[in-house]
């Protein structure tokens, strides 16, 4: 059973360049991204447009094709939607969706492998999250819980795919383009995200 | 004879007999040694008797005067932390949980509320999405995570230790406390003691 180990993390990711560590942290937020188009529903929206739109500068800066990022991380955080009642459904997943893709653009900014591990970590607290939905537990959880949940396949999944994007990041230079770090992260991403409920 | 002489007759004496005496006194301190710690023994036993008598009186005097007062009561006139140093402390702890999700973004959206009960452990709650891992890793073994999806931090750890069958006592939250909670918690019985902190009367 594969578990989320920050601090493995920061270290492997500290020993990358910043096009890698920027690639990796877009990998991450392309496989959540799905879920913040879900949340605002299957026609065009505005914030999901943006969002995507962040997303695509991100994987343009880890190719060496822009570096304008100035202020995308805050743009992408500002659309964050708020804890509220008047969401249809939950804003969780959505959250840490553009969490995720303001840590990646932020990466670009600050070259900190923590930024990355925080953008890697949206996927892993969807999956928590997504876990514990399917689990019938509520109220207090009893002793050990969280170990099962951490078993779960939802789980597991998010798990691998990190671990994948982190190791195709580790091994590419980048000067080939992360296309295929991205088709992965793109198609296994957009397959987990539909067996969330 | 005079003073000098006789002491210097008796030393004389003394130091003539040797070891003969010395070998005679040494029976006689032993038997003296022993007859002392015999008594101490004794005093030092009818001590601890007396004060494990005195003891029994305390806690029973003690144990009648809580009977007739009641808890709450003698709580408002005891020594020991207050309402408003009690939920401080929750306060406290709701905002460590809180920060402890390393996540910027997280931390300035979500709140944590930490619920002491009535001889029960403390709940922790998180609004919306509920405890994440990091949080979870943060909890002690008097701490009880809690669940209730959706709802905010306030409400999910009152819920979930009502649900036990626990009394709520105070609680003490990362954020101010919105007006929908504080309805709640009013509703419940607990007095808003300042924006992160609440109170149930006589707990």
């Amino acid at each position: 059973m594969k578990s989320y180990d920050e601090a493995g993390l920061i270290e492997r990711l500290s020993l990358m360049g910043r096009s890698s560590k920027v690639a990796f942290a877009a990998a991450c937020a392309q496989r959540v991204l799905p879920l913040y188009i879900r949340f605002y529903g299957d026609g065009a929206n505005p914030n999901a447009e943006s969002l995507a739109k962040i997303l695509e500068s991100v994987w343009g800066a880890a190719e060496g094709k822009t570096t304008a990022l100035d202020g995308m991380a805050e743009v992408a955080e500002s659309l964050v939607p708020p804890d509220d009642d008047k969401w249809p459904t939950d804003p969780a997943y959505a959250q840490s969706a553009a969490a995720s893709v303001a840590y990646a653009a932020s990466v670009w900014q600050s070259n900190d492998p923590g930024d990355a591990e925080l953008a890697a970590r949206q996927v892993y607290d969807v999956a928590d999250f997504a876990a514990w939905t399917l689990s019938p537990i509520v109220g207090s959880v009893p002793p050990g819980a969280a170990n099962s949940i951490e078993r779960q396949l939802v789980v597991q999944l998010a798990l691998d795919g990190i671990e994948k994007d982190l190791a195709a990041a580790e091994d590419a230079n980048g000067s080939e383009g992360w296309s295929g770090l991205r088709k992965q992260a793109l198609e296994e991403g957009e397959a987990w995200c539909k067996t969330l409920p | 004879m005079g003073r000098a002489a006789a002491w210097g007759a008796a030393g004389g004496l003394i130091g003539g007999a040797g070891g003969a005496l010395l070998g005679k006194a040494v029976p006689y301190l032993g038997q003296f040694a022993g007859r002392a710690l015999n008594t101490v023994r004794s005093y030092a036993s009818t001590v601890a008797t007396r004060a494990a008598a005195t003891a029994r009186q305390v806690a029973a005097a003690s144990a009648q005067v809580t009977k007739k007062l009641g808890a709450s009561t003698l709580a408002r006139f005891s020594s020991g932390p207050s309402p408003a140093q009690i939920t401080t402390n929750l306060a406290s702890r709701a905002s460590q949980i809180n920060a402890s999700l390393g996540d910027r973004i997280a931390e300035n959206s979500r709140t944590t509320a930490v619920l002491s009960t009535k001889c029960g452990p403390n709940y922790v709650g998180s609004g919306g999405r509920d405890i994440s891992p990091k949080q979870r890793a943060m909890l002690g073994d008097d701490e009880i995570e809690s669940r209730l999806p959706r709802a905010h931090a306030e409400v999910t750890a009152v819920t979930s230790a009502m649900r036990d069958g626990m009394i709520p006592r105070g609680m003490g939250t990362s954020r101010d406390i919105c007006p929908a909670c504080r309805d709640f918690l009013e509703e419940s019985g607990a007095t808003i003691l300042n924006s992160r902190t609440a109170w149930w009367e006589g707990r």
